[in-house]
Parts: structure tokens; sequence; C-alpha cells
């Protein structure tokens, strides 16, 4: 186990629930999204853990609890011993410096109005305190803009001027600004092409290291995710269903999750005469499991039992954990299965 | 072989003409595609993937594009001098097209059964009952569950994947020659992803579509195509067996690129990344359009004019002076 201090971020038993309505004038709620359940994990000081997921897994949803953009329905996060929840607004401003954000498309998450200047230098309003001794605004923002790779003499242009690629870079340097230690990023790369995405990676794992980061990163992509994570997370609707060191998961996936999204990733040394069998189970959308494990409409080893108990998390050894009554590294495929008549 | 090519693109080039000035799209593109094969084009974003389908399947948006040169065959006939109303009848019946975005390319008002019934009734002038049932079929051979049921459903009820599925099958209810797919699975996750593919590779066995396949994926190419066209700032600049260009790519290009994509198996310590940045084609490059970027280029790179696409070996073109060096290269 990691030394308390060495725990930086901390999320237990962390749930959220949107609500769910119908009708368009008189909104009337009906019931409620679990995108995040229980979830429980740990982020260590200079570690990447990676979240992973298909889409509406909950990886987004749990990146805002993380960083207090949002306030779990149930549940807890500290934030270097600090329960978010507990704190007044002004000391969960002070906190929020420490722990910063990186969004995908940094083409709508950027102010079309604002310079460079004013993109970059934008925290430094609200935390004068965190700019470097006898440093104007101007020098700082230059300075970081050096920092992540970017000419600091465009600092008076305005993001259109910029390809996706370095405005994926003016993002970076304003999350750095007030020198956090935490970063959360969400689907830093998914918008970027293969040449730019490796630029991205390797200047991220510079700053990891150069201005000793701690990551959540989140991604859907399993290669990208390989060359960058410590840990990672796996998520499904709103669950860690594997969580463990990379190289184990990579080498061993236990979850029969894990095991399909693995396995589902184009490779370029297969082609299509080599391809195992791909998952051929099409599931009906929606498929709404109350009880049980939420994964058992698409897992080819289902049984009674997971449809009765949902199985909990647990440690395989070494801090791989894994929630599934058959774990097991065997079988990917789901059983070929007849579409609904 | 002689068997006349099922698509045959000859020295296409296509022009924008924007306020900014003119902007070539496409230039000098060629290629071909024979029935039951897939060819993939391979590219990074702004480098003519899309440009060249639409004028395939005869949609640019004119203005301001306009196709400035070169010809389009299918199976011989040339598609660029057809009136319009002739051009109509041969998109959307002999060539279909699927796109990224399922739900934009679909009507919102309309159920989804009766969008495709739409296609048996307009163009094989079926009778009401019979293009329902045509239609359900179908949807049942593009595996959505309950199909007959869903048939009334709206777009939006569906996801990402059924949505795909449905754009599949009213694509593939007239039983096109060609498919054309513009990155059909970039928006989805990666399991259905696979499906959709396995499904795209399941109709060609059976009907012996031909399949252009457009993707910025290695891996989606590896997987589903013989043969593969590169594309950097408009032009192509390497096609051969997808297999081989894969395994040893003769441009540098292609070479960065495949070393450029993490790994799923290895993990490196730093990704070898492509410097710089892809070209504003409002400002052209002289010579080579690689050459800024280019490990290997030398003087002549930059001096006009640029490379040819030329044979490097049998069954392999590349656009690089140094295309023999870099195939040699990366024998190792
Ligand atoms: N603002 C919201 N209102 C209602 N439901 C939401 C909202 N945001 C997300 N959801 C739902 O929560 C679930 C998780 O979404 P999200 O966290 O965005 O997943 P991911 O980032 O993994 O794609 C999904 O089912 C999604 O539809
Ligand atoms: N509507 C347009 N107006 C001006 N230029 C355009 C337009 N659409 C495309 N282009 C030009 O064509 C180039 C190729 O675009 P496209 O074929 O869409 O690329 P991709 O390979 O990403 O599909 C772009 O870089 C752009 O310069
Ligand atoms: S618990 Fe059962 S249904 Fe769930 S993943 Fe494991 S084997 Fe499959
Ligand atoms: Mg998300
Ligand atoms: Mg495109």
């Amino acid at each position: 186990m990691a030394k308390v201090n060495d725990v930086v971020l901390v999320a237990d038993a962390v749930s959220l629930e949107y609500p769910l309505t119908r009708g368009i004038i008189r909104r009337k709620q009906i019931g409620a999204v679990r995108a995040v359940a229980g979830v429980s994990l740990q982020l260590r000081r200079g570690e990447t853990l990676a979240l992973v997921g298909e889409s509406g897994s909950g990886k987004s949803t749990l990146a805002r609890l993380l960083i207090g953009l949002q306030t779990p329905t149930s549940g807890s996060i500290e934030v270097a011993g600090d329960n978010l929840a507990q704190l007044s607004s002004g000391q969960l401003r002070a906190k929020r410096r420490n722990i910063q954000l990186i969004l995908q498309d940094p083409y709508t998450s950027l102010n079309p109005r604002m310079t460079l200047k004013a993109i970059i230098g934008e925290p430094f309003q609200i935390h004068r305190d965190r700019l470097p001794l006898g440093k104007s605004r101007t020098e700082a923002v230059a300075e970081l803009m050096a920092t992540v790779g970017l000419n600091p003499e465009l600092i008076n242009r305005y993001p259109h001027e910029f390809s996706g690629g370095q405005r994926q870079r003016i993002g970076i340097a304003r999350a750095l600004a007030l020198r956090p230690n935490i970063i959360i990023a969400d689907e830093p790369v998914s918008a970027l092409d293969v040449s730019i995405q490796a630029q991205i990676i390797n200047l991220m794992l510079d700053l990891r290291d150069s201005h000793q980061l701690s990551y959540v990163f989140v991604s859907h992509d399993l290669a990208v995710v390989r060359q960058i994570a410590d840990r990672i997370a796996v998520m499904y609707q709103g669950r860690i269903v594997e969580a463990g060191p990379a190289a184990a998961i990579y080498a061993s996936p236990q979850h029969p999750y894990t095991l399909q999204l693995l396995a589902a990733v184009p490779s370029r040394d297969r082609d299509r005469s080599q391809q195992p069998g791909q998952p051929q189970t099409v599931v009906p959308d929606d498929p709404s499991s109350p009880e049980g494990c939420s994964f058992r409409s698409r897992c080819g080893k289902a049984t009674d039992l997971c449809g009765a108990v949902r199985p909990e998390l647990s440690d395989t050894g070494a801090g791989h954990e894994v929630a599934c009554h058959f774990p097991g590294s065997d079988s990917a495929a789901a059983p070929d299965q007849d579409p609904a008549p | 072989m002689t068997a006349t090519p099922l698509l045959a693109v000859h020295d296409l080039a296509v022009d924008f003409h924007t306020r900014d000035g003119v902007v070539r799209a496409v230039d000098g593109v060629s290629f071909q595609v024979n029935p039951g094969e897939t060819v993939a084009i391979l590219g990074e974003s702004g480098s003519g993937k899309s440009v060249t389908a639409q004028a395939v399947m005869g949609i640019l948006d004119s203005p301001p594009a306009r196709i400035s040169r070169g010809q389009i065959f299918l199976e011989g006939r040339a598609l660029s001098g057809l009136p319009e109303k002739q051009l109509r009848a041969v998109r959307g019946v002999e060539i279909g097209m699927i796109f990224q975005d399922a739900l934009s390319a679909l009507n919102p008002v309309l159920s989804v059964g009766e969008q495709i019934a739409e296609m048996y009734r307009g163009h094989l002038n079926m009778g009401r009952e019979q293009a329902r049932n045509a239609a359900i079929e179908v949807m049942q051979r593009v595996q959505i569950p309950g199909a007959r049921q869903r048939y009334s459903d709206y777009p939006h009820q569906f996801s990402g994947g059924m949505r795909q599925r449905i754009m599949i099958a009213m694509m593939i209810a007239l039983q096109p020659k060609l498919l054309i797919a513009d990155e059909p699975t970039t928006a989805l996750d990666v399991t259905v992803q696979a499906q959709i593919l396995a499904l795209l590779a399941q109709i060609q066995t059976e009907t012996n579509m031909g399949l252009l396949l457009i993707t910025h994926d290695l891996g989606v190419v590896a997987e589903m195509a013989q043969r593969m066209l590169v594309m950097y700032a408009g032009e192509v600049v390497e096609q051969g067996s997808a297999r081989a260009v894969l395994d040893q790519p003769a441009h540098p290009y292609t070479a960065a690129l495949l070393r450029a994509v993490p790994s799923m198996t290895e993990r490196v310590d730093r990704l070898p990344s492509i410097p710089g940045r892809p070209p504003n084609p409002l400002e052209p490059i002289p010579g080579c359009s690689f050459h800024p970027r280019c490990e290997v280029a030398q003087r002549c790179c930059s001096q006009h004019p640029g490379p040819d696409l030329d044979l490097v070996k049998s069954d392999r073109q590349a656009r690089c002076w140094f295309a023999q060096e870099v195939l040699s290269g990366g024998e190792s």
C-alpha cells in the first residue's frame, strides 16, 4: 500500500445521479441515470491513472466529480487529505488551483475572442499570488508558452489562428499556470491527428516529470493509454469493473469486458482472414440491468448467478482488482446470438 | 488482368474557389476499385480524402468546389460527362455512400423503416406493403435487433452504432456495385466498430460489392483493405497492396505515420512524432509538399517541381525522390 502522504486524490464510494425527466414544458422527474455508481479510487503522486471505457460509461462525469465541478450524490472526494464537500468556497477555490482540467476539444474550450495572453493568463486574475515572484503576467504567460512548445511571440494572437495540436498546447499552458499537482485530462488527444497526438503525449510525459504532476488520463483509446498509464481503471456503466497496474491489465486482462475491449481494437498486424472471433452479439440499445452484473447481456460467460448477484470489485493479487464472478484471461468473445426476433 | 475495373479515377483535381483564393484540395489522384475489393484511403484531416469521395459520388459542394481536371469511370462509363439527371440515377443506385455522422444523414422526422422503404418505392417502384417488408428484411440483414418492432422508430431513438446500421441498410437496399464509406466507424466505440466492420465485410462477401473505405486508422486499413492509398496535402503519396505498404512503406510520410501510431502491444519511452504540422492549402509548398517535415529531405526536395508518383517496385508507387532508399531502409 502507498504511504498516506503519497496519495494526492481519493474518491470514496462516489456516485452521481442525473435526474431523468420527461416533458418539455412541465418537466417531470421520472427517474435517475446513475452516471457514476460507487466508484472508489486513489491517485498517487507522480503517477498516471487512466480511466478507460466506452462512451457513456461515466468517465467524464467522474472527471468532473474529481475536480469538484460537480458534487457527488453520495460518497466523498479528498484532495490532499481534505474532503471537498467540507470546505468553504474560499478554501475550495484555493484547493482547486492544485487540480486542473484539460479537455478534448481544443476548438470549443477556448474563448475565440480572447488572445493567448488573456486565455493563458486568466487564472492569475483570481490567484494573483500564484504569479512567479517578480514576474509580470505577460512574462509568466510567455514562459508558459515556451514550456509547452509555443512561440512566445504569438502571445497576442487569437485561438482560431492555431491548429488543433497548438490549441491543445494552449489548453495545457493554461492548466499549468497555477502550478497544480494534479491534472485531469479528459480525452486530451482524441480529436488530434496521429502525428500531432504523439507530440502532445510526449509533451504531457515531459511535463509530468519536470513539474511533478499526477494525471488522471481519460481515454477510450487503449493504444494511447498503453503509452502513458501506470495504472488503469476500466469503467462500464458507471462502475469500475477492473483496475490495476497497466502492465498487468494488458498482459492478463481479467474482466470479460476488458477482454472484449482489447480484442476489438483493430491491429495493423492483423488482416481479416486472421481475425480472431469478434464479438458478434448485437446488443439492443439500453439494456437495463437493475440487478446482477450490468455486463451480463454482453457477456459470454454469464450464468444465473450473474443475473442475481452483482459481483464486487475484489483483489486478485498485486493490486489487480476485478468485479466478475468468473474472471480470467481465457475467453474474449461473446457467443454468437441471433438478433432478437 | 484486363477486366474493366468497377471504379477508375484518373488524374482527378478539385479546386475550391474561396474568398482567400483558389485552394487545390485534390491534385492528380488516380486509383481503381475492382468488384469485391476493398481499397482504403488513409490520411490525416485535410488531406483530401472526403473531397475525393465526394467527387466520385458527385456530391461536391459546387460552388465553391470544381473538378478542374480528370475523369471518373464506373464500369468503363465516364461519369464526369453525364447529365445531372443520369448522374443522380447512378449515385444512390449503383454507388452508395455512408458517412461518419449517420444522424445528420438521416431524416429526423421520418421513421427509419419508412426512410428505407422510400428507397424501394422510389427506385424499384415497389408498392407500400412490399416496400415495408423489404425494408424490414434489410434491417434484419444489418442485424438490428427487433427490426419489425423498430420499423416505426425515429433516428434519435437509436444508438450511434444502430444508426450506422440503418444507414448501411439504406445504402445496400438497392444492391449498389460500389459502397463509399467515409470514416464510417470513427465516432463509434471499438466494440461497435468491430461489429460494423464485420458487417461490411460480410455484405461484401455476399454481394461482391466494391468498397472504398476512408479512414485515418491504420488498424482499420490492415483489417479491411486489400489495397491502400496514402494521401498528404491533396496528393496520393503512396499506393500499393495494403499489407505490403504497412509492412514496408516506401514514402517517408507513410513510414513516419506508421511509427507515430501508438502500439497496443508495446510501450515505448517516447513516441516518434512527425515534427511541424500539415501544410496550409492556401500556401502551397514548392517541391515535395512533405519536405518541411521530412527526415530524409535533401536540397532537391524543396525545388520545383515535386517528385512524381513513380513505380518503386512491382505493385507499388510512391511520390518521393528517395523512395528506393526508404523502402530498403525499412528492410532490417
Ligand atoms: N448533463 C447530463 N444530464 C443527464 N445525463 C447525463 C449528463 N451528462 C452525462 N449524462 C449521462 O451519464 C452517463 C455517463 O456520461 P459521461 O460521463 O459523459 O460518459 P463518458 O465520458 O464515459 O462518455 C451517460 O449515460 C450520459 O448519458
Ligand atoms: N467547403 C470548403 N471550402 C474551402 N476549402 C475546402 C472546403 N472543403 C474542403 N476544403 C479543402 O479541401 C481540403 C481537403 O478536405 P477533405 O477532403 O475534407 O479532407 P479529409 O482528408 O480530412 O477528408 C481541406 O484541407 C480544405 O483545404
Ligand atoms: S460477472 Fe458474469 S456477466 Fe459479469 S462479466 Fe463476469 S462472467 Fe460476465
Ligand atoms: Mg466523455
Ligand atoms: Mg474527411
